[in-house]
């Protein structure tokens, strides 16, 4: 049965390796990946420790649903105390390691401990086995990859792993799997890293069992038909997330010049159109129709040959619109370089673009930055810096640290220039004229995050039945209007709780488009999957439980209301360009104030955002930690 | 026929088959048109 996978105890100090199955009331409380993660992350993590030391806990986890033939089901979640942000550490990708490492038998693993020398983990079904890496050690994150496939003679073997970048303990270092999945945010390759564990690696054959397999295959086959019919997943197959550019950088919701503007003027060569220059077709992750991204190579210029996969929306950003670059293909070789070193892209890109700032404001200069010329647009330092980071040389040193390490150490009011949350850089989308997602970076449990909460269906001023319906209250249509906002944000929040644990892809669920699968859909895969009976509101319940679980760890790391908060730019420098909708916009502190009461309120949060004892009850975290597992 | 919807105004209007550009009827605003499908038009940017 696909009920039947394991959770494995591997502590990388003592070698001790044991396994046991996954209690069925887990399941029914938080049914997988995230969510599971969150829990046993709040159960074995001792409070307040070095996020660096051996005794952090990384956490592996397969979706519930993983492997099922529909929605992007290769969604692996990895958590940990995260070394950038002391808040939770927890991020998601694609790919096929997650199915992979189901058909081992195992769901999750649960890492501990430090390993005196490099070494990796080779899962093979239903065995673990911890073995020697330093031939590895020093590898790229393409080059791991394809040793480990030469050691085990085995072309299907799947791994997770880590760059020079977590080797190095960048604070923000990925992991990856593939040319370019990867769980970029809150530095979980640099928590793999502080343990000298350079790879995961999975192999396995035993099938897994559904309870209703017939059944499943049709529903399936009608959620693949019910996604690929949406307008947005059509555009996603052609452009991938590109796709989203073309819009908010007409719009002007997308943060250039770090976020001195918001549209990048004569940005024309970004747009998701000129991939076709260099794409030789596109691919997909496990169980997905879409196939959202390129495969590009490029054949000529100084970075030539090159071949690389993406990029996403967040590239076109991150080394695009917010360092003022406006070349298609300095985006590929940023893109390219980021992933070969095991960088998230993200904060790479929000970090380069504030130093810039800087720079331009005298605040840093040429005697800080090592002679790295940090102007706008200055492509060559934007590579030379990437590497730097990576390798933790020159200036790049002070930004691998992350912001909350980087800003007291540069000092003369840097800090107000940083465009970050708790800690953690934010997307490049501005959300001066969208008060719902400027609430969702300010009370993401993981810091500035767009996928944590974002209504993206926000921006299509869908008619106000529709919208009540869809989020059981009243809303503004209107994406300016902050009336109803929280509502929408909280009612997201939970329902990419629930795909993060169930370990769909959240594009083909309501994030994009309100025709895609939501709770009922959920709770019939579910239903055929597994045999487990979870309702729609049930499973509104869970997405509530593990937000919640995820607020309590925060808060006894010492978070509070005052870190769910803007950066004070958003409440004092209006936009300035773009159509009317956006142009002369920022965030009104009262009304941002009151948007955070009514979405604590909605939590059954007190106005300090602590979850009250009944709220506790009612998710039934009241005794926790209860260390289950 | 294909629509987009109108970034500024958000009213969602048809677009010939192949065009280029297209006005938003209601706000006026003139966008460049592509076409990810034969028959889906997409606002590329400001025309």
């Amino acid at each position: 049965m696909v009920l039947k996978g394991k959770v494995a105890y591997i502590n990388l100090s003592t070698r001790k390796l044991s396994q046991e199955f996954v209690p069925a009331r887990m399941r029914t409380l938080y049914l997988g990946g995230r969510g599971i993660d969150m829990y046993m992350l709040y159960n074995h993590l001792k409070p307040e420790i070095d996020p660096l030391s051996p005794e952090n806990v990384l956490l592996v986890g397969a979706g519930l649903l993983g492997g099922i033939p529909c929605l992007g089901s290769g969604r692996c979640d990895i958590a940990a105390k995260s070394p950038l942000t002391g808040a939770i550490g927890d991020s998601n990708l694609g790919g096929f390691f997650a199915p992979e490492l189901r058909f081992t038998g195992f769901d999750h693993l649960v890492i501990t401990g430090k390993a005196e020398k490099p070494v990796y983990l080779l899962v093979k079904n239903d065995e673990i086995e911890i073995r020697e890496a330093s031939h590895l050690w020093g590898k790229d994150t393409f080059e791991t990859q394809t040793i480990i496939r030469k050691d085990q003679d085995d072309e299907n073997v799947k791994s997770l792993v880590i760059g020079v970048a977590g080797e190095n303990l960048v604070r923000f270092a990925n992991i990856l799997t593939g040319m370019k999945n990867s769980a970029g945010r809150t530095g979980m390759g640099c928590v793999m890293g502080s343990k000298n564990l350079k790879a995961i690696a999975a192999r396995g054959t035993t099938p897994l069992e559904f309870a209703h397999p017939d059944e499943l295959l049709e529903y399936c086959r009608q959620m693949n038909d019910m996604i690929t019919s949406t307008r947005w997943s059509k555009a996603q197959s052609r452009w991938g997330t590109m796709i989203i550019y073309s819009n908010t950088n007409t719009t002007g919701l997308i943060r250039t010049r770090n976020f001195q503007l918001n549209r990048l003027e004569e940005g024309q060569d970004l747009e998701p159109e000129n991939i076709d220059r260099y794409s030789i077709g596109t691919s997909g992750c496990y169980g997905c129709a879409v196939h959202c991204r390129h495969r590009y190579i490029l054949r000529e210029g100084p970075h030539a040959p090159l071949y690389g996969e993406g990029p996403e929306y967040t590239s076109l950003g991150a080394f695009g619109t917010m360092v003022d670059c406006k070349r298609m293909e300095t985006i590929l070789v940023a893109n390219h370089l980021v992933n070969k070193y095991g960088l998230d892209t993200l904060e790479t890109g929000g970090l380069i673009a504030w130093a810039m700032e800087l720079y331009e404001k005298g605040i840093l200069n040429d005697k800080i930055t090592n002679g790295l010329k940090l102007e706008w647009g200055n492509e060559e330092a934007l590579y030379e810096l990437i590497s730097n980071i990576a390798h933790r040389e020159g200036f790049g040193n002070t930004l691998a640290d992350g912001f909350r390490k980087a800003i007291p150490k540069i000092g003369n009011g840097s800090e107000y220039y940083a465009i970050q949350v708790k800690g953690m850089s934010n997307l490049h989308s501005d959300e001066r004229p969208t008060p719902s997602f400027a609430l969702g970076i300010a009370t993401s449990t993981r810091g500035a995050d767009h996928l944590r909460s974002r209504p993206a269906i926000d921006m299509y001023g869908l008619p106000e039945d529709v919208l009540e319906e869809l989020y059981g209250g009243p809303v503004a249509p209107d994406y300016n209007s902050y009336d109803g906002k929280p509502r929408m944000v909280w009612w997201q929040e939970r329902l990419y709780a629930v795909t993060d644990s169930i370990g769909l892809c959240k594009f083909q669920t309501v994030f994009c488009s309100v025709h895609a699968p939501k709770w009922k859909e959920f709770s019939k895969l579910i239903q055929l999957a597994t045999g487990m009976e979870i309702s729609e509101a049930q499973l509104m319940e869970i997405g509530e439980r593990i937000y919640t679980i995820e607020r309590l760890f925060n808060l006894r790391e010492g978070f509070s209301r005052k870190d769910d908060n803007l950066p004070e730019r958003y409440f004092k420098e209006p936009t300035q360009i773009g159509l009317p909708v956006a142009r002369n916009k920022k965030i009104d502190r009262e009304r941002f104030s009151k948007m955070l009461d009514e979405y604590y309120e909605l939590h059954g949060w007190d106005n300090n955002g602590i979850p009250r004892t009944d709220t506790l009850k009612k998710l039934s975290l009241h005794k926790e930690p209860s260390n289950l597992m | 026929m294909s629509e987009v919807r109108c970034l500024n105004c958000l009213k969602r209007f048809p677009v010939l088959p192949k065009a280029e550009t297209a006005i938003c009827p209601k706000c006026k605003t003139k966008y460049r048109i592509s076409w990810p499908t034969p028959n889906q038009a997409k606002v590329r940017g400001l025309a």
